[in-house]
């Protein structure tokens, strides 16, 4: 009866990293999907609507459930925008790989310090670089999502016929 | 002597709010009564101008003339007060800082300068910002009790030009003679093109500018004279340092209304001549210098 649990267990383990990998690779894609989205309407605020950021960065975060934009929006008047970005970027990017990060860091360098030309140049150019990651998280999550959910099945299935 | 509380730095007046937190806090045994402005430049010592000269700061907060002993003002100072100054959003105040200048609510004024960015011939943008000049307003009850008689008799509001160099007091003496004449009952109309006459901020001025005082703010002068003009059927209209041809055509045709019109200029000394043909243009009754 024990060898039975314990072999479920094995099993179950197994099958919930893969989908915990799984799982993993489908936020980054709706993380990325909801910054892009947010950043598009960042720049259309310092373009027309000429809000300052911090009440830009409040409303959209709200507007599209995007944490890292109310942290940030809420922190900027202690520590500065460059610094209350990042951090927002460490503490609510959690699935976002390194690359996603270092892109959204260079706009943190210039969000809301430059005109509105350069601030919409840079936005686009971040916004650029987000959506090829985008695409490429999305081949990731088919290529890569099922496969992490059938591997981890797998991996507790020969790991229990090896045990026992 | 005053002296900043610390009290009072840290609750944020206008002014002190977008100072640095680093240099904030070396303001702390500031005279408060004598200082007019507080320069930062980058890589340069932080300097104080105050009533009775320029004096330095040192790491312990006292001042000094040596500026050997003053604390250095750093790059990030300099994005931190711009960061204070435009809450963090440059591009809001595009159009003040092309004109060299944010104006913060209570009408104090950050003069900006840097690297300009030139486009069709203009100024469209200040980038690697290298200096913050900040500037306090103050209102002086009374400053104009020894022109006010000059100016209106009684009966008859005078059109009047007030010549001095910068820093003397002209905006001040213009905000006191609009309060003045407000009172005695004068329909006043004040364009603000830079927003430190009446400071309005949400709409409200935190200077006392008696009853009957309008303002318009942040509009180019020659249009917002004309504008009220139209608008508010005014006894005179108040601006502040006209300078090019479209505000003396704007206040020729104001006097052709039977509006009388006070203004300042930049201008050593009405002696020193120079300001005859602008006199002549506007049909300036008196000029004060």
């Amino acid at each position: 009866m024990l060898k039975l649990i314990g072999a479920v267990m094995i099993i179950v383990s197994g099958a919930a990293w893969g989908f915990l990998q799984s799982e993993r690779l489908k936020k980054r894609t709706e993380e990325l999907e909801k910054l892009i989205s947010a950043l598009g309407l960042l720049e259309n605020d310092i373009a027309y609507g000429k809000r300052d950021i911090k009440t830009a960065l409040y409303s959209i975060g709200r507007l599209q459930d995007v944490k890292l934009f109310c942290s940030a929006a809420e922190n900027m008047d202690s520590v500065g925008i460059k610094n209350a970005f990042l951090s927002a970027l460490d503490t609510h990017g959690e699935y976002l790989s390194g690359t996603d990060k270092e892109a959204a860091a260079v706009l943190a360098d210039n969000l809301g310090m430059t005109d509105s030309s350069t601030q919409i140049k840079c936005i686009r150019h971040t916004v650029g670089i987000l959506k090829t990651a985008h695409e490429n998280a999305v081949c990731e999550y088919e290529k890569s999502g099922k496969l992490y959910r059938g591997i981890g099945v797998l991996a507790g299935l020969a790991a229990v016929i090896l045990l026992f | 002597m005053l002296t900043l509380a610390k009290e009072e730095l840290i609750s944020g007046q206008d002014l002190f709010s977008a100072v640095p937190e680093r240099i904030r806090k070396y303001l702390c045994g500031v005279p408060a009564d004598k200082l007019m402005e507080i320069r930062l430049r980058s890589g340069v010592s932080l300097s104080l101008v105050c009533t009775d000269g320029i004096f330095y700061i040192t790491h312990k907060g006292r001042l000094t003339e040596n500026y050997r002993e003053a604390v250095t003002v750093t790059g990030n100072d300099i994005r931190r007060g711009l960061e204070l100054v435009t809450r963090s959003s440059v591009y809001a105040f595009e159009n003040e800082i092309k004109n060299g200048y944010v104006t913060l609510a209570g009408g104090h004024r950050v003069g900006i300068s840097g690297d300009a960015v030139i486009d069709e011939g203009k100024i469209s943008h200040i980038r690697s910002v290298q200096s913050l000049n900040y500037r306090f307003a103050r209102e002086v009850i009374g400053a104009a009790d020894c022109v006010i008689d000059r100016i209106f008799d009684g009966k008859k509001i005078k059109n009047t030009l007030i010549v001095s160099p910068p820093m003397c007091g002209k905006t001040t003496m213009l905000r006191d003679i609009a309060r003045q004449l407000s009172q005695r009952g004068k329909k006043v109309s004040i364009v603000d093109e830079r927003g430190e006459i009446a400071a309005l901020s949400f709409g409200a001025s935190p200077f006392e500018l008696g009853a009957n005082c309008d303002v318009l703010a942040n509009v180019n002068k020659a249009d917002g004279m004309l504008l009220m003009l139209r608008a508010m059927s005014p006894d005179v209209i108040i601006t502040d340092e006209i300078g090019d041809e479209r505000d003396f055509a704007a206040i020729s045709e104001i006097k052709k209304r039977g509006v009388s019109v006070i203004t300042t200029l930049h201008g050593m000394d009405f002696a020193e001549g120079g300001f005859e043909e602008i006199i002549r243009i506007c049909g300036v009754g008196q000029c004060l210098s």
